[in-house]
């Protein structure tokens, strides 16, 4: 199967690959920080409400966080572009063996989110453990946040390709970021919107969510990381977003915008595919 | 004949508003080595590049091993070379073999059996588990070699194969072809080196600004120029002056001038004419142009306008 050759081919880049090793370290670093930070702010805490509110308030600063260092590996992950390959020369000899371009872009998106989901596994595993082990707080949904976050990747991951099939490295790499970044101002003003009840922000932001659906995905993770809304630190929380509080999401994400970011990852592959396939290398 | 391993009709190619090949009409007979040749910029590695599926023709259609161009079956029984080639450098040589025999959908048990075969073949047994990044261009273009080895392939397609080799490379590359074609593979060398296509390829296309302007068995486009290399005492002015008009004199040093005559058959007459004028032979000997004569005729004129040719024999003599 020539995809899995690729998707390993991908893989053993990755592992080989020096700044992907340090950038995991830097992850556990981060962790580690987040864990020390939320038990110092509970140990100052003046009662066991504020405690366990302060440690889901620093958890869900941490995944906001970290929804920029995902947005950068999953540019990174993918290597170099494949025009920039083309032109240098690596792929012709791969090219023109019997295989798909299809193959090639399918095995190295499919080799790029298994690292994504490894990095998202590790960094919420260990967010969530260091903040519970330290404070006792642990989110009801985590695992349902961690696939948030990485349908978050993989359309960052999917642009990134598209971007690829065109542009050079550098240039295919910038852009899926200020996509990104644009999905994320673009969710603060929806959120601010929300809060001092600005109709035409508010739709700003949805717009903006519907034309690059990664911050709506981030926001929408962090709703599973709140303590239980019938409980004290939930509903302070809860408040909280509720007066424009950007790192907390009280509501859950819309079932259609899930699956419009689906689509939409797979929409900007396959047009990633075929812009590839038809390029002369 | 056997089937042809390469044919293309009118194959073009336009980037932008360029042309880089205007209309390719090749055939390349299976089981022959065929020499693809032209200055750079004619548009040989844009042909090569159709040929193998990397880039896509404007207009026209070709067929490898009976297929239509970009069927991936044909390309499971070609082995190609890029002009520029490059791999993944933090791979070894076995691994990138590894990779490449797999792409072609060779089972692991053929890849373990080929690999150290191919490597062999190339020159880089014992280099097997070092990193391609640490290997010298010369290396690598062995290495691209390899690759494109690695599944037996029946046509292999060679573009600049010794770009990056020394002189020993150069005849390793050449004897490797020659093993190629004794187990009955087609080879097309894609090359500037006249020298190179002179000695292995049976046939040639010359191809300038996009289009061929000659093709055909090596024979027949070297004997196009018959001349006679004729070294003697007393080759005067007037003596040569003499001579009739059809043998024209092409090169003249003392006792040394070189003839060209219509036709090989009319040697014994020019003997004739010289003796019968009181001169002493020493020597006399049919000439052939050499690939660069024919080369550069071709190419610096631009059409067959400059090929010195007799129109009697022209009909003959090309394609």
């Amino acid at each position: 199967m020539p995809v899995w050759t690729f998707t390993r081919l991908t893989l053993r880049e990755a592992s080989c690959n020096r700044l992907l090793a340090i950038a995991f370290g830097l992850t556990l670093l981060y962790v580690g920080l987040v864990g020390w930070g939320a038990r110092a702010l509970a140990d100052h805490a003046p009662n066991p409400l504020a405690a366990v509110t302060s440690a889901a308030g620093m958890e869900l600063v941490a995944f906001f966080f970290g929804g920029f260092m995902l947005a950068l590996l999953a540019v990174f992950v993918a290597g170099h572009s494949t025009r920039h390959e083309s032109e240098s020369g690596l792929l012709q000899a791969v090219l023109a063996k019997p295989i798909r371009r299809l193959d090639l872009l399918a095995g190295r998106w499919l080799g790029s989110a298994i690292v994504l989901a490894v990095w998202i596994a590790v960094f919420t595993a260990g967010v969530v453990l260091a903040v519970g082990w330290g404070v006792g707080f642990y989110p009801p949904r985590p695992i349902t946040a961690a696939a948030l976050m990485l349908l978050e990747g993989l359309v960052v991951l999917s642009l990134r390709l598209l971007f690829g099939a065109v542009l050079g490295t550098l240039a295919s790499g910038i852009l899926p970021l200020l996509l990104w970044g644009l999905a994320r101002i673009g969710g603060l003003v929806e959120v601010v919107g929300n809060a001092l009840n600005i109709g035409s922000m508010v739709t700003a932001g949805i717009v903006t969510s519907l034309l690059v659906p990664t911050d709506v995905l981030g926001r929408g993770s962090s709703y599973y990381l709140l303590p239980d809304l019938a409980t004290g630190a939930g509903q302070e929380l809860a408040q909280q977003a509720a007066r424009g509080n950007p790192f907390v999401s009280a509501s859950p994400i819309a079932g259609p915008m899930v699956v419009w970011a689906v689509l939409y990852a797979v929409a900007v592959f396959a047009a990633g595919a075929v812009m590839f396939s038809r390029r002369d290398v | 004949m056997t089937e042809a391993a390469i044919a293309t009709a009118g194959l073009r190619k336009e980037y932008g508003g360029n042309v880089a090949l205007q209309g390719l009409d090749l055939t390349v007979p299976g089981g022959e080595v065929f020499g693809f040749l032209g200055p750079n910029g004619a548009g040989k590695t844009t042909a090569v590049k159709m040929l193998v599926g990397l880039a896509r023709p404007t207009e026209g259609s070709g067929w490898l091993l009976g297929r239509p161009l970009g069927d991936r079956e044909a390309r499971r029984r070609v082995g190609f070379l890029p002009e520029l080639f490059r791999f993944h450098d933090w791979l070894t040589a076995q691994e990138v073999l590894d990779l490449h025999g797999e792409l072609h959908g060779l089972s692991r048990a053929e890849r373990q059996a080929r690999i150290p075969e191919v490597l062999e073949e190339v020159g880089l047994a014992g280099h097997a588990r070092e990193r391609v990044g640490t290997f010298s261009k010369g290396m690598q273009q062995r290495l691209g070699l390899a690759q494109a080895l690695i599944n037996r392939p029946e046509l292999v397609i060679l573009d600049e194969p010794t770009s990056a080799l020394d002189p020993i490379g150069r005849r390793d590359v050449r004897e490797l072809i020659q093993r190629l074609k004794a187990h009955g593979v087609t080879v097309f060398l894609n090359s500037h080196l006249l020298s190179e296509i002179e000695l292995v390829c049976d046939r040639v296309a010359i191809v300038d600004r996009g289009r061929v302007v000659q093709q055909g068995g090596l024979d027949e486009l070297l004997t196009v120029r018959h001349e006679l290399d004729i070294r003697a005492n007393g080759l005067t002015d007037a003596v040569l002056a003499r001579l009739p008009e059809r043998w024209a004199i092409r090169e003249r040093e003392p006792g040394r001038v070189v003839l060209e005559i219509p036709r090989p058959e009319d040697a014994p007459e020019v003997t004739r004419f010289l003796v019968a004028q009181g001169i002493d032979v020493l020597e006399l000997r049919q000439r052939r142009a050499n690939l660069e004569d024919v080369f550069l005729q071709w190419i610096q004129g631009g059409d067959g306008a400059r090929l010195d040719v007799h129109p009697a024999d022209a009909a003959g003599s090309l394609v």
